[in-house]
């Protein structure tokens, strides 16, 4: 199983995406070799970027919902935990969820957002492009 | 067991014309029923349906990527994000 990050999910969508193509791509080679799924979380992102429930279910349709259970926010909230925080990067939260999805499923997850990897080295990360050096 | 086999390819012949997926087929009783009764013509015969059902998801996930690509035109993604994940 491979959950698939929002940073995916919205650039995929998004034909005007500066990163549109790429993420199509890895959405389409992950497709090819295993089952796709998407975080409760993700739904929510959606939510609020104005689409109706219908449209946000139909474009999700044939990826495996995965619910957030207690087990994935304690995760999330520990690695929250243990980030540094700077004036220049305050993490949310939320940011975190869909990574200890990941986490304590054993699941790849395939994203295009390669900040704060540190908490999740046990996360086997499919990026859609070359991470920034 | 000549007649529990017939029963089990019947049973697959149903399931695999129901069209379901791998992952019901893995979750089906007929799966269960023959792992535990280790009918081996069954178990090869649910690895083979598997593999094909296997691939025929992969290609419809893969052709539902390629025709909701680009779908939701005047959706802001990346200023979406910028704001659920600062």
């Amino acid at each position: 199983m491979i959950l698939v990050d929002t940073s995916i999910i919205v650039a995929w969508l998004d034909p005007a995406h500066e990163h549109h193509q790429v993420c199509v791509a890895a959405l389409e080679r992950a497709a090819a070799v295993d089952q796709l799924a998407v975080s409760a979380v993700t739904f929510a992102e959606l939510a609020a970027g104005n689409r109706t429930r219908e449209s946000v279910l139909e474009a999700l349709e044939g990826f495996v919902p995965v619910d957030l259970l207690m087990e994935d926010a304690w995760r999330a909230g520990q690695a929250f935990g243990r980030f540094p925080k700077s004036k220049k990067d305050q993490p949310v939260l939320p940011d975190y969820f869909i990574r200890a999805q990941a986490a304590v499923r054993g699941w790849q997850h395939l994203t295009n957002d390669d900040r704060r990897l540190a908490p999740w080295p046990d996360v086997d990360f499919i990026f859609a492009r070359p991470r920034r050096g | 067991m000549t007649n529990v086999l017939v029963r089990m390819d019947e049973d697959l012949v149903r399931l695999l014309s129901a069209g379901v997926s791998a992952t019901q087929l893995d979750q089906s009783e007929l799966t269960r029923q023959a792992l535990r009764a280790g009918v081996p013509k069954v178990v090869q015969g649910l690895l083979q349906a598997r593999s094909g059902t296997l691939q025929k998801d992969r290609q419809a996930m893969v052709d539902q990527v390629r025709k909701k690509a680009g779908k939701w035109r005047g959706f802001k993604g990346a200023e979406l994000l910028k704001r659920t994940r600062p």
